[in-house]
């Protein structure tokens, strides 16, 4: 009984005890975006991606990170929305680098991600075929954090209300460029940071209090 | 190696001054920047951390107060921060977050680098100094055309005795190497003789050349006093068909020089002056109004660049001079002189020189005395005639009525003193809003002396201190279009939304103020730029705010200019969407400094009661 209140509570997974006391201020962020040939995460393969450092409420454009990623095969529609051509393409790096980087970087960050289904499920995938070793990571979903904001604002969630660039509307941020992993990773980052601001002004919460908006989420890559 | 977010990239360069650097180094800033959600709750820690950067407002709210000057409400496209930069001196910064947002952060060290670019410098020190980044203004090709006759005629001119032979005239041009002579009785100038008139009045007609000069020369030649500017020399010399205009002192009237068609051409470059060759070719009422119509035309084809905006309203305005002066005498040459000296007034945009296309007619007739029935039909007749011409030439018929077809406003000189004296006796807020535009007043045709003599007993008027407390109330009511956190505020159901009124809401409100510190110190010319020109520091007004006032006049009637040419209106509705990222910031900080200037002036003259 008392697992299952907890499952409730805090997600499939607890959130690990070095981050769930920290104050959101003081938790090293990573968002992340990836860019897919297909919606459907079986058949896609990733074309770029893109990352970005931040923590108590900055962001050292600094560590931004972007890659177009090499796949083979049918591209379908995709590439064209985020402004690649198949030759790109083909002269970018291999996912593995990518992947590896990532890896190191599990366990001292946060990760943070516009729906964060799709593509921890796209990293676990690879985390698979790559044969690594499963891992755990917290990550903040600023999707549902948005739906969260929303229902308790609003009462319901309006058509399209949780598109990154509505979300940022919301919060009067400036528009941003859209389907580029890095400015949608840093678009995301600096929404969270409205949203965190607005759920609690002072700062002064812990990242297991927030989980009651079920934004935060475990998930353990390669399992 | 480090990637740049297209979206900081995209913010930098639509920012100015940073779109005016290369792209590499907005890269390079855009890659070593922070970006920071700036809350209340963690400003005192982003202060001890960033206290040293440049700070770029993206999104929120702030009141900052980050040297010794006053605090500033800032929004999204503002910096802060730069004084401490600049000055080398760590001011405490402080701020007051009214709504939390992302600040861009940048290194002070990129941000010294950038410094080494002019403009980029320009645009930082001059909103340090609160002062309009103008140089454009002065670097105007057009900007000679404000220079006083004075500034310009160095050369004493050449004279002769009117008993002096023809040959010796000749023999003294020769000599000084001049293609003219002024002819001098007592220092008073009695006439011109020129290259032509020996040419075709001595040569062509055999004359013997031991004649006395006074026998060929041109008697009561046109002439300027040297307070005047070039432009007023290109209308002389264009209206009258010569290429020589004496320069007379202006207080002693004793010649001071020579000006020439040869040295306005040396620095004429803006074809938009031809419009007043054009229109003083007119022999007839048709002719003038064909030419009329083709200056809007001409306008929109030939005003390019940002100086040909600065004098197109003074083109216009002397176009509409040169269309009062020929239906006056297109009107004597049917109906004969008229029966007593006259003076043609002009007010408000006309009488500035500021007009704009669509601008109406505001005129009245000075009468030496009060006419009997006759006479004042006359009058009537004459007025109908030219208010009517004016409004065939394109020049609306005033909706306020206030023209010299007006019965009210054919007056005779003591009638419009009496005028004045009730003005400034009851200067109640109705009556003011009533008489405010009589205050920019010009003689543009008819004897000038006449109205020489109203501005004699008006001066002291004017300068009664509850007549310029009213105007400085006055002159309060008026706001310019910024929000408490300096946004721009829109003109309401305008066809395009992001539409500011220039008229109202700024370029009328510097007009107001500078006409109170002229009136205040008895100054006579009515154009705002001129007064500028001529008010004392004793006025209150120091050389700074004078020349900033200057320049914002400039860059607003600039950009009303453009804006109606461009957009082929005739409405002073400028968008915001048209203007530069600098512009936008420019036009903040002239709000800005209208706005102090306001303060200022209800302090001096009302006492702080606005």
């Amino acid at each position: 009984m008392l697992d299952f209140i907890k499952k409730v509570v805090l997600g499939r997974h607890p959130i690990p005890d070095k981050f769930k006391h920290s104050r959101y201020s003081e938790l090293p962020f990573l968002a992340i975006d990836l860019e897919f040939t297909d919606l459907d995460t079986d058949k896609a393969k990733v074309t770029s991606i893109g990352w970005i450092k931040g923590q108590n409420f900055s962001i050292n454009l600094n560590t931004a990170h972007y890659q177009v990623v090499r796949a083979k095969g049918d591209l379908k529609q995709s590439p064209v929305i985020h402004g690649l051509t198949a030759k790109e393409i083909a002269k970018g790096s291999h996912i593995k680098e990518h992947i590896l980087q990532l890896e190191s970087m599990v366990d001292s960050h946060v990760w943070i991600f516009h729906n964060a289904n799709l593509d921890i499920k796209m990293i676990s995938k690879l985390w698979k075929l790559l044969a690594l070793p499963p891992k755990t990571v917290t990550t903040i979903d600023t999707m549902l954090l948005q739906i969260y904001v929303l229902e308790k604002s609003q009462g319901f969630i309006p058509k399209g209300g949780v598109q990154l660039s509505s979300c940022r509307k919301y919060f009067s941020l400036p528009p941003a460029p859209e389907h580029n992993a890095l400015d949608d990773a840093l678009a995301t980052l600096s929404l969270l940071y409205a949203q965190l601001y607005s759920l609690n002004k002072n700062g002064h919460m812990n990242l297991i209090e927030l989980s009651h908006t079920r934004a935060i989420q475990t998930f353990t890559l390669g399992g | 190696m480090s990637e740049t977010a297209q979206q900081i990239l995209d913010f930098l360069e639509q920012q100015g001054p940073f779109d005016e650097l290369p792209t590499e180094r907005l890269k390079e800033i855009a890659q070593n920047s922070q970006l920071i959600y700036l809350a209340d709750e963690n400003k005192q820690e982003m202060i001890e951390q960033y206290g040293r950067e440049l700070f770029i407002i993206q999104s929120g709210q702030f009141a900052v107060k980050d040297c010794d000057g006053p605090i500033k409400h800032l929004s999204d496209g503002d910096y802060f921060n730069f004084p401490s930069l600049l000055d080398d001196v760590s001011y405490k910064l402080s701020i007051v977050v009214d709504s939390p947002g992302l600040i861009l952060i940048v290194n002070h060290t990129y941000f010294t680098s950038a410094m080494d670019d002019p403009k980029f410098s320009r645009f930082f020190r001059a909103s340090h100094n609160d002062e309009l980044q103008n140089q454009a203004v002065t670097d105007a090709n057009s900007m000679w055309l404000y220079k006083p006759l004075s500034e310009v005629v160095s050369k004493a001119p050449v004279t002769i005795a009117p008993t002096a032979s023809i040959q010796s005239c000749a023999q003294k041009m020769k000599k000084h190497k001049v293609s003219s002579v002024l002819v001098m009785e007592e220092q008073k100038l009695i006439g011109i003789i020129t290259d032509r008139d020996l040419r075709n009045r001595v040569v062509a007609e055999g004359l013997n050349i031991q004649f006395p000069v006074k026998q060929v020369m041109t008697e009561n030649p046109a002439f300027l006093t040297n307070h005047k500017t070039i432009f007023d020399a290109v209308g002389k010399l264009n209206e009258f068909g010569i290429n020589h205009l004496p320069v007379l002192d202006a207080v002693t009237g004793e010649a001071v020089g020579m000006i020439t068609n040869t040295d306005i051409s040396k620095q004429q470059r803006s074809n938009v002056l031809f419009i007043i060759s054009d229109l003083s070719k007119s022999e007839n009422l048709s002719e003038l109004v064909d030419r009329s119509w083709q200056i809007p035309h001409f306008l929109s084809s030939s005003a390019k660049r940002a100086g040909d905006f600065d004098i197109a309203g003074k083109v216009l305005s002397q176009a509409t001079d040169i269309m009062t002066r020929k239906l006056i005498t297109f009107f004597q040459q049917k109906h004969g002189q008229a029966p007593m000296r006259y003076c043609w007034l002009v007010y408000g945009s006309q009488a500035r020189e500021d007009q704009v296309m669509g601008s109406d007619q505001d005129n009245a007739l000075l009468l030496e005395r009060d006419p009997n029935e006759q006479e004042a039909t006359y009058f009537e007749e004459m007025a109908g005639y030219v208010c009517m011409g004016l409004a065939k030439c394109g020049i609306k018929l005033c909706p306020g009525n206030i023209m010299a077809s007006n019965p009210e406003l054919r007056n005779s000189v003591d009638e419009a003193i009496k005028e004045s004296e009730r003005w400034v006796r009851s200067p109640t807020p109705k009556a003011m809003l009533h008489f405010n535009i009589f205050l920019d007043a010009r003689a543009a045709a008819g004897d000038t002396s006449l109205f020489a003599k109203l501005q004699e007993a008006r001066v002291p008027l004017f300068k009664k201190s509850m007549f310029l407390a009213a105007l400085a109330r006055q002159v309060n009511e008026e706001s310019v279009p910024l929000s408490m956190f300096q946004k721009f505020v829109y003109v309401k159901n305008a066809e395009h939304k992001d539409s500011i009124d220039i008229k109202c809401s700024a370029v009328a409100i510097i007009n107001s103020l500078v006409r109170l510190y002229a009136l205040s110190e008895g100054l006579k010319m009515p154009a705002t730029v001129a007064r500028l020109k001529n008010i004392s520091t004793a006025s209150g007004l120091s050389d700074k705010d004078r020349n900033n006032l200057r320049d914002i006049w400039l860059f607003l009637n600039r950009l009303r200019w453009r804006h109606q040419l461009t957009n082929k209106v005739q409405d002073n509705l400028i968008r915001v969407s048209d203007l530069s990222s600098i512009e936008k910031h420019q036009l903040k900080a002239a709000f800005q400094a209208i706005h102090r200037a306001q303060q200022g002036a209800v302090l001096k003259f009302s006492g702080g009661i606005g």
